[in-house]
């Protein structure tokens, strides 16, 4: 935000010039994300040849109507394939530092915090190193056919100009395809429907009225009213890597496998315990639906994704898409007494802490609301049949879509880890917990990082015969159930970026 | 772990960015001290003056504090905090040999001259303690 003078009428940004996937959570069954880096593959590098031949498939975010297309792209730059490139400048860079350093980075893991198998020395099962990652393409399609035709284009292209395709697995051909779990593409192995409640990305009519999920806090170059100022945002006319990002955005591209087998068992374990049991008699619910009952107490929604704060019984495919509640509980005095919202969602629950919505923050958190990220992401790998553990990698591509990866991205995964930033009474000052389903579980030395962390999940219940005696189960020693494949940090750079790229004139 | 800051900034030599500096070290802590209770994440921070070699005036100002959280999200608190803390920024970038387009007045460009001349590392400290402000200050 500009300060000391009133700033211009917002604008909002032509969604022609930018890279479709911000807008819009795409909805074709098929996808593949391509890795390459710019180090030769034995003949001359010819990137603008690359850049070229995809630029026709790239997909704005202009609204497609009827025609949806058979198949598209949109396209991700490291910082390090920036600098190659010659877009970005080898020192005193504008882009953000978490960008330049990339996730890796020891400021980055700060807040990622990953470790032991996580660990960024293990990312992308050493098929090649993290800085050599420097393009990601990411590939929809109607159909398997077109998938493999716009793959083989995407490829064909890069082995004739001289790139080279890195690979993030070792299953498969090492390749991240999508997968569909249960014929619904929303759905993720952990079997919750996901990409439920995104920000709104609307453009402020004053400066009272901006908030965190205005698009101008998710693409570079509007600053006059956005509390995020996405970087680099200098006078472009002067700094040619902010000409350069205007209108673009940045992916925290994540991939996370996901032990289902573990989750399932876990979840059967705390349905089978007879303490458990024994207090949660009063719901009537018999072991299958007791299963239900605790994965959506971990992470907030039933997993059809109906949000607990609205059905706190029983799953209900009226509520299962609904975004319009918050968790503050009116006539509390104060959010530390905020209990009643928490014998519905649990304070440490998934969704409870990637977006806190109404929740009083702590201080040290600002008082501009709980910072926004729009998700992307999709399965892959095979579906688990049954609950023992088959080897098969699985997970989720994260995309992560953001303005600035340091304030959005890192803030909320910094909060997943360690579940600080409010002040309600179960997120224990001394002992904070941590996020139920997505928080890497420290071990020493790494707990110094993390000062009382605990790995305890607490779930507040209230027997309706018994008002005056509110009780809890208390699940001690969360397991890790995911763990970090790899992490990179890219720019989606506007369609006018990338023509540059493919063209070398800038419009 | 708390996250140290260690701001240097190499200053002019002429007599009226000298004497900026020694009225900013004059009043850091009036400056500082209401914003810094109100966000409980610092543990202390203090200005210093360091000398030029010759012992006449002052080589650089140096911001050297340590804080709860990640540097990266966590600069975003500081420079939210109010006009106070914008206009410190400023005066210090004021007189700085290297700095910016004057007046900074975007978040993006604050975090790049901090983490521009941030000379601390996350893992470059000694804490005797691990606790929290917060966790200090709950007194549980």
């Amino acid at each position: 935000m500009m300060l000391g003078k009133t700033p211009p009428p917002p604008v909002t940004p032509d969604n022609s010039n930018i890279q479709g996937l911000v807008i819009r959570g795409y909805t074709h069954p098929f996808s593949c994300h391509l890795m390459f880096s710019f180090k030769p593959n034995g003949i001359t590098l010819n990137t603008k040849g690359f850049f070229s031949d995809l630029y026709p498939k790239v997909q704005s975010a202009v609204d497609w109507g009827n025609n949806k297309p058979v198949s598209m792209l949109n396209i991700g730059i490291t910082f390090y394939g920036l600098q190659i490139l010659g877009v970005a400048q080898k020192s005193q860079s504008t882009f953000p530092d978490e960008f330049q350093q990339g996730p890796w980075s020891v400021a980055s893991q700060q807040s990622l915090g990953d470790f032991n198998d996580s660990a960024p020395s293990n990312w992308w099962y050493n098929n090649f190193q993290n800085a050599d990652l420097h393009c990601v393409v990411h590939a929809y399609a109607l159909t398997d056919t077109a998938l493999t035709d716009i793959i083989s284009l995407i490829t064909t292209s890069a082995k004739s100009n001289g790139l080279t395709e890195v690979f993030p697995l070792k299953s498969g051909d090492g390749r991240l395809y999508q997968s569909i779990i249960d014929n619904n593409p929303a759905k993720i192995h952990f079997g919750y429907t996901d990409g439920i409640s995104e920000p709104a990305l609307g453009t402020p009519a004053n400066m009272a009225s901006r908030n965190q999920a205005d698009l101008d806090n998710f693409v570079i170059g509007y600053p006059d009213y956005s509390i995020i100022d996405p970087a680099p945002s200098g006078n472009v006319s002067t700094n040619p890597e902010a000409k350069f990002a205007f209108d673009g955005f940045y992916n925290a591209f994540r991939i996370l496998y996901q032990d289902v087998a573990g989750f399932n068992n876990f979840l059967l374990a705390q349905a089978t315990n007879p303490t458990n049991v024994a207090k949660l008699s009063y719901l009537g619910l018999n072991q299958d639906e007791l299963v239900e009952w605790f994965a959506a107490k971990l992470v907030g929604r039933w997993r059809n994704g109906s949000p607990l704060i609205l059905s706190p019984d029983a799953p209900d495919p009226a509520t299962a898409q609904s975004e319009d509640f918050g968790y503050a509980t009116a006539g509390v005095k104060s959010p530390n007494q905020d209990v009643p919202s928490s014998f519905k969602c649990p304070f440490s629950a998934h969704t409870r802490v990637a977006n806190p919505r109404d929740q009083t923050l702590t201080p040290g958190e600002g008082n501009l609301g709980p910072v926004r990220i729009v998700r992307r992401g999709i399965s892959y790998g095979v579906e688990l049949e049954g609950n023992t553990d088959d080897g098969v990698d699985r997970g989720l591509i994260g995309l992560f879509l953001c303005g600035s990866i340091a304030q959005q991205f890192e803030k909320l995964y910094g909060w997943m880890n360690y579940n600080n930033f409010s002040p309600k009474p179960n997120f224990s000052v001394k002992n904070p917990p941590q996020d139920a389903l997505l928080g890497n579980r420290p071990t020493s030395p790494n707990l110094n990082n993390y000062p009382g962390v605990v790995t305890t999940f607490t779930i507040p219940i209230q027997n309706p015969a018994t008002p005056t005696q509110p009780d809890s189960i208390v699940i001690s020693g969360l397991p890790e159930f995911i763990k970090t494949r790899g992490t990179a940090y890219c720019l989606m750079p506007s369609l006018k970026a990338l023509n540059y790229l493919a063209t070398g004139v800038m419009a | 772990m708390a996250t140290p800051l260690s701001l240097y900034i190499p200053i002019k030599q002429d007599a009226v960015s000298q004497a900026s500096a020694q009225k900013l070290y004059a009043d850091f802590m009036d400056i500082v001290t209401p914003i810094l209770t109100e966000i409980q994440i610092v543990h202390y921070a203090r200005l210093v003056l360091i000398p030029n070699a010759s012992k006449k005036g002052i080589n650089a100002i140096m911001l050297i504090t340590s804080f709860d959280g990640a540097m990266n999200p966590y600069l975003s608190t500081f420079w939210n905090s109010g006009p106070g803390f914008k206009t410190l920024v400023n005066a210090i970038a004021a007189i700085a040999i290297t700095h910016p387009p004057l007046p900074i007045v975007t978040l993006s460009v604050f975090e790049n001259f901090i983490t521009s001349n941030n000379l601390s590392q996350p893992n470059d400290l000694y804490q005797a303690y691990t606790y929290t402000v917060a966790q200090i200050n709950s007194g549980e």
